[in-house]
């Protein structure tokens, strides 16, 4: 049962948790869909027993822990997210890179192969295009402090392990 | 990731408000359906981290990979499983109780499969055909308690050469490469020539894996130029289709042995 689809991708509008995402997904050099992450972590918190009572510290630990639950999912296996949005997330990979778009879950395995300079390279080439300027912010204030290899390199090498070649 | 490290008390504030009204948003799904997703969820990391998986597993387009020979070797390695392979009974059985579409059971098989509890897959299989019957979507367990009669050693082609008959592509095309490949462990040559006709007369593009082990196969036990007819049939009937894959449009260069 999906929820309310108004306000964002997630069909929340949680903009700080979102934002806090973002800044999750960066840190980890990731690749995935920030509002199925995001919907999926918050599903996950709801499960907790006591999460009700928490205090805002306990709440927040416990909820960073479900991103990275989350996250560790869709990057061992994007195609078995059957949220629409992570599908459309998979379309915009396939669309970015341009390859066809049954591809794109192996991209993203692929993707998480890379060493991580390679895969904040790859993010710096993904985030001029509309479907992920939200990672223009996180470049913008972390470009200076991550190593970042040669990004055209980092593509290329990329393309060519979804290729099969060495 | 460790929010005790940080210093910004009013960030965390402002994210735990988000959160909680996040969480009043969910109550709209109820907690037995939460419960269930996380069940699956947790259920599909395991069968995809696997190291046994790919025996069994079909993959995204419905042709089976399984059916391997028995006592292949497999990597060893665990250790990124979500919980230990004993406990796949008891969380399926689990998911089971929350929520049992088709989907769900083939889940909870194909995840009894990869870990080895073949006794308690069939007991999913039965359980499942006693719920939704054999007919449509259900003919997706048959298939699962096909593989589980030819795994015992017993005769499943028959099995399979009805499901390749069934209304639902991806049925048709799962049981026409298990099919194939248990017609050749069971050596029904007749079988064999059946389903590689229906074959042809499908997509051949999703049978890729089964046809390359018949073609080694039969190349001994035929001959090759009997195999190469076969091939060229396969290759006509590629070039009638649109968007046929290219190993199709050069089945006989391709798929045959140089020797």
């Amino acid at each position: 049962m999906a929820l309310p689809a108004e306000h964002s991708e997630s069909g929340l509008f949680l903009t700080a948790a979102l934002e806090e995402v973002d800044r999750l997904l960066f840190e980890e050099a990731a690749l995935a869909p920030r509002g199925g992450v995001l919907q999926r972590a918050l599903e996950g918190l709801a499960l907790q027993d006591d999460v009700n009572g928490a205090d805002d510290l306990t709440l927040f630990d416990r909820w960073g822990l479900e991103v990275s639950r989350a996250l560790y999912d869709f990057t061992i296996d994007p195609a078995s997210w059957p949220e629409p949005e992570a599908a459309d997330f998979l379309a915009d990979c396939a669309a970015a890179f341009e390859i066809r778009s049954e591809r794109a879950p192996e991209l993203i395995q692929r993707f998480h192969g890379l060493r991580e300079e390679e895969r904040f390279a790859v993010l710096l080439h993904l985030q001029p295009l509309e479907p992920f300027r939200f990672l223009a912010y996180q470049i913008a204030i972390n470009r200076t402090r991550r190593p970042m290899a040669s990004t055209d390199a980092s593509v290329r090498r990329l393309l060519r392990l979804l290729e099969g070649e060495s | 990731m460790n929010a005790t490290t940080t210093d910004e008390p009013e960030r965390i504030s402002r994210i735990a408000d988000d959160l909680r009204t996040g969480l009043r948003s969910l109550r709209s799904r109820s907690e037995r359906e939460l419960e269930a997703e996380a069940r699956a969820r947790d259920l599909r990391r395991f069968r995809s981290a696997h190291p046994g998986a790919y025996l069994y597993i079909r993959d995204p387009d419905g042709a089976c990979r399984g059916l391997r020979p028995l006592g292949r070797r497999k990597p060893e390695s665990q250790e990124n499983l979500p919980f230990p392979s004993e406990d796949v009974v008891r969380r399926g059985s689990g998911l089971l109780e929350l929520r049992s579409q088709v989907d769900d059971y083939l889940l909870v098989i194909s995840s009894a499969m990869a870990a080895e509890a073949r006794s308690a897959a069939r007991r999913f299989v039965q359980a499942g055909l006693s719920e939704h019957g054999a007919r449509g979507p259900g003919g997706q367990l048959v298939q699962w308690g096909a593989l589980l009669t030819h795994l015992r050693g017993e005769a499943a082609t028959p099995a399979f050469l009805d499901l390749a008959r069934s209304p639902i592509a991806t049925i048709r095309h799962a049981a026409l490469s298990s099919g194939c490949l248990t017609a050749l462990a069971e050596e029904s040559e007749s079988s064999l020539d059946w389903i590689l006709d229906a074959i042809i007369d499908e997509d051949p593009s999703r049978q890729l894996p089964a046809l390359v082990r018949v073609v080694e196969s039969q190349c001994g036990r035929r001959g090759r130029t009997t195999v190469h007819g076969w091939l060229q049939r396969l290759q006509r009937q590629a070039e009638g289709r649109p968007n046929s894959p290219d190993w199709a449009l050069s089945a006989p260069s391709i798929l045959l042995p140089t020797h």
